[in-house]
């Protein structure tokens, strides 16, 4: 009996043993739960970043500036064109391009146009396209480019129709 | 010698300085000053130095969008049938003491380019008759340099079809501008010439400004899935303007294919309906109730269409029907079950007899299943009815009010006439010459078919003994009556047999016609034709309809051609090669012999040699038509028929109708000759047509042992 009953003293040790974690692998685990904290946090991070950046046009101000697309409503859109434009990063939204490229083309700013076309050409992605609340009668940067090209023919033809009146 | 030198230090330096100020852009301060949102900013710049032209006032203009200035750039939904546009003209006093106090524009006779190309059909509201611009610089005004003025004249463009193309619009118009002198109270065409006032610009120079416009069609179907409808007569030939009462047309609804989508199967359509409109209501064509304009025929199953929605389904491209041009195809195919032949996406309609006035317009619906549900409406194609007068009869191939009808009967009378209401075919107005006119006889040695009642009916008029109009040189005889056609023509008074009636033959008694006829009544006689056909040998039949188009006849030919159908002859005729002959066996004879009827294109305008129509056994057929269209008795309307028919030989048919519109009584002449023939038909039976020699299937055994039968001499010329 006292045999038997001094091993099972004996085994409880060993027991105890296996079960306890080592300080070392304690370490590997905090640093491996740090390093998921930080990927994810980065992850997080990244995301928010690019949606910030796809988003610098609010859809507010989207909807504010639909309606004043028209070319009947220029001065009407002259604020927000110019509240976008005061955006640092408003060229990395395609929406705000889309406006401030409809204000340049209706004020026939062939400048404008140009520095805008540039800009929506490296940002427009065909599959997405532009915010639905612009519908159905967007303008491609295709469309764009015609239309740049057609005010830069205008500044030189314009005058053509120019005339005065007899000699003094 | 340092004076001197600081002199010449003193102008080195001004030198440096004038050349290193820079150069002043904008002169002038214009005023009130249109700002940048006011005019395109290079025009602006250029009014602002307008004081380097030497001139005064300095003028711009230009074309952009309604109420947006600057704007010369728009977008338009695709379809948008027209766009708002402000045409300006402004300008500024570029000197002082140039008295000009006003100065007006004129712009008119507008029209359009699309990418350097012409719109044709494209229309503009408001600047469609001639507009003025004017500028009112009031006096003392002109002293004021960089003095502003604008005027604006607003308009609507409509290109054809509305917009359906991205692209540079042009619109190009006419103008001419005045000014007005304060000091010598003359008025000066701009850039020279004087005017009476301000507003006379008769005697101007003309400008023609073109104005740019640069439109994006949004919103662009790949597909253009509006449905079309083309609509053609009944020998297929298209109708563009007019549908006449009483004909028959067939409509054609199609789908026009502007995209690259034309994958076999890939789109649905439905017809929804075509519907019949004019100023007063807008209606089915065929509403089922006995009203509207048409009366669709019960042929086949094609009712159905308007009611069952039958499915457009695009199949294979092919194009319009009768389309010969390749690139100009469209995707077609209508069936309730699968696409099958073009007959079964028409559906034919006759105009009443009755039918109301305005316009008849058919506006197809389409919808395009499967992918968007939107019912679309097609493109309107529209034709004009007329209007019905009470004193042109229904059915009249014309209608309107008397008054604005030509006379077309020749006879002088416009405003009262009811004939001027109808084809001037109903009224034929023929010369003949050289040999007699004969109706009634019967084809074969026992005169099969023949008419009793057979008549000669034309147009003739004249009192005394100057007639003029429809008449034979010679003889005419007739088993029925002779109605308006006189005999003995270019014979004159002297001596007899005189015009109108000493050679007529007629077998009934006088009716209401202006030519009395019944000389030598009940006369009994009849004539027998050879069955030219039957006779024919061995000689080969062409079976069909045929067509024969413009031939020539080599000296020494024998030819005769047989043929078992209708024959349509086109282009400009079948002809001699030559009109002299050194000998009889040098003349040509040309015998076209028909069992059907003979067509005559309007385009036909000499015919040489024998034409026989025949019917058949069943007495069908047997008629030439001296102006129809394909193998149909159909006349065109208009003025299609307003050739003159030249015969150097002979007609011999059951029933010849004379459909050539050529002349007009009005302009006829008594006893005019053949030369000066105003006739539609004028028939010059020379001798070369019995004196050539004949092919051999046309020598005949008893008893016709001669030929000369169509020469029966009159008896007593």
């Amino acid at each position: 009996m006292q045999s038997s009953s001094s091993i099972i003293p004996n085994q409880q040790p060993s027991h105890k043993s296996r079960q306890r974690p080592s300080k070392k692998r304690i370490v590997l685990l905090i640093v491996a739960g740090v390093l998921v904290l930080a990927l994810v946090s980065f992850g997080v991070y990244t995301l928010q970043s690019s949606s910030k950046d796809s988003a610098i046009c609010s859809p507010q101000l989207i909807k504010k500036a639909v309606p004043l697309l028209d070319p009947e409503k220029l001065a009407e859109l002259k604020p927000i064109n110019d509240e976008i434009l005061a955006k640092s990063n408003y060229a990395n939204d395609v929406n705000c391009v889309y406006i401030v490229t409809n204000y340049s083309i209706n004020s026939s700013d062939t400048v404008a146009v140009q520095r805008h076309y540039d800009q929506l050409v490296k940002i427009y992605n065909p599959e997405v396209g532009y915010s639905s609340e612009f519908g159905n009668n967007t303008i491609s940067p295709d469309d764009v480019k015609r239309i740049l090209e057609f005010l830069k023919t205008q500044d030189a033809e314009q005058n053509n129709n120019s005339f005065t009146g007899p000699a003094i | 010698m340092s004076r001197l030198k600081l002199f010449i230090g003193l102008v080195f330096v001004s030198l440096l300085w004038i050349i290193a100020s820079p150069q002043s852009t904008e002169a002038l301060n214009l005023n009130p000053d249109p700002g940048t949102g006011g005019m395109p900013s290079n025009l602006r710049t250029s009014l602002r130095n307008c004081d380097t032209s030497g001139n005064s006032p300095g003028f711009e203009q230009w074309v952009s969008k309604a109420n947006a200035p600057i704007t010369l750039a728009m977008n338009v939904e695709f379809g948008t049938p027209s766009i708002s546009l402000d045409y300006h003209f402004s300008g500024a006093i570029c000197y002082s003491n140039n008295d000009v106090t006003n100065t007006n524009a004129q712009i008119s006779n507008p029209r359009a380019f699309l990418d350097n190309f012409p719109l044709p059909g494209s229309t503009f509201t408001e600047i469609n008759t001639p507009k003025i611009l004017p500028l009112s610089w009031g006096t003392g005004s002109y002293q004021q340099v960089g003095a502003y003025r604008h005027s604006k004249q607003n308009f609507r463009f409509s290109p054809p079809g509305g917009f359906t193309k991205s692209g540079t619009y042009k619109i190009q118009v006419d103008q001419k501008a005045i000014n007005s002198f304060f000091s010598s109270g003359i008025f000066g065409c701009i850039p020279v010439g004087t005017a009476s006032g301000l507003n006379d610009f008769n005697s101007c120079p003309n400008a023609t400004p073109t104005f740019s416009i640069e439109v994006t069609v949004t919103n662009q179907p790949k597909f253009d899935h509006r449905a079309q409808i083309a609509v053609r007569a009944q020998d297929g030939s298209p109708v563009d303007s007019t549908v006449v009462r009483g004909q028959t047309y067939t409509l054609f609804p199609y789908i026009k294919n502007q995209g690259p989508e034309t994958a076999a199967g890939s789109f649905e359509f439905n017809l929804l309906g075509v519907q019949h409109k004019n100023t007063a209501r807008t209606e089915p064509v065929f509403p089922g109730d006995g009203t509207g304009i048409g009366s669709l025929l019960p042929v086949g199953n094609q009712a159905s269409i308007l009611g069952k929605k039958k499915d457009y389904i695009s199949s294979n491209p092919a194009c319009e029907p009768n389309n010969t041009t390749p690139s100009n195809c469209w995707v077609w195919g209508v069936t309730n079950l699968e696409p099958t032949a073009q007959a079964d996406s028409s559906f034919k309609f006759k105009v009443k007899e009755d039918a109301t006035d305005g316009q008849a317009c058919f506006l197809p619906f389409a919808r395009r299943r499967g992918v968007n549900t939107e019912v679309w409406t097609g493109t309107e194609k529209c034709f004009t009815i007329g209007t019905v007068d009470s004193n042109c009869p229904a059915g009249s191939q014309y209608s309107g009010p008397l008054a604005e009808q030509p006379d077309r009967d020749g006879d002088g009378n416009v405003g009262n006439d009811r004939d001027d209401c109808n084809d001037p075919a109903e009224k034929s107005y023929l010369s003949v010459y050289g040999n007699d006119v004969i109706a009634g006889g019967g084809f074969g040695s026992v005169c099969e078919n023949v008419n009793d009642e057979a008549t000669i009916e034309s147009y003739a008029s004249g009192s005394g003994t100057t007639w003029k109009g429809a008449s034979s040189q010679l003889a005419a005889f007739a088993l029925g009556s002779i109605e308006n056609f006189y005999t003995g023509n270019m014979r004159g008074l002297t001596t007899s047999p005189q015009p109108p009636l000493d050679l007529t033959f007629g077998n009934t008694a006088n009716g209401n016609s202006k030519v009395a006829m019944n000389a030598g009544g009940f006369s009994g006689h009849t004539n027998c034709i050879p069955d030219y056909f039957a006779n024919r040998g061995n000689n080969p039949v062409l079976t069909g309809d045929q067509t024969i188009a413009t031939k020539s006849i080599a000296d020494g030919t024998k030819e005769v051609l047989y043929y078992q159908g209708d024959v349509h002859i086109t282009g400009t005729g079948i002809s001699f090669n030559n009109t002299n002959w050194n000998n009889i066996a040098s003349i040509p004879s040309f015998y076209l012999i028909v069992q059907g009827n003979i067509f005559i294109n309007p385009s036909v305008t000499r015919l040489d040699g024998v034409y026989i129509a025949q019917p058949d056994e069943d007495g069908n057929g047997g008629e030439i038509v001296t102006c129809a269209v394909g193998h149909r008795n159909f006349t065109p309307p208009g003025n299609a028929c307003d050739k003159q028919l030249e015969i150097n030989g002979a007609f011999i048919a059951k029933q010849v109708r004379f459909k050539r519109s050529h002349g007009t009584l009005t302009a006829a002449l008594p006893n005019e000759g053949p030369g000066v023939s105003n006739a539609g038909e004028v028939f010059k039976f020379s001798p070369e047509t019995y004196l050539s020699p004949l092919n051999s299937s046309l020598e005949r055994s008893l008893p016709f042992t001669k030929y000369d039968y169509i020469t029966s001499l009159p008896p007593i010329l």
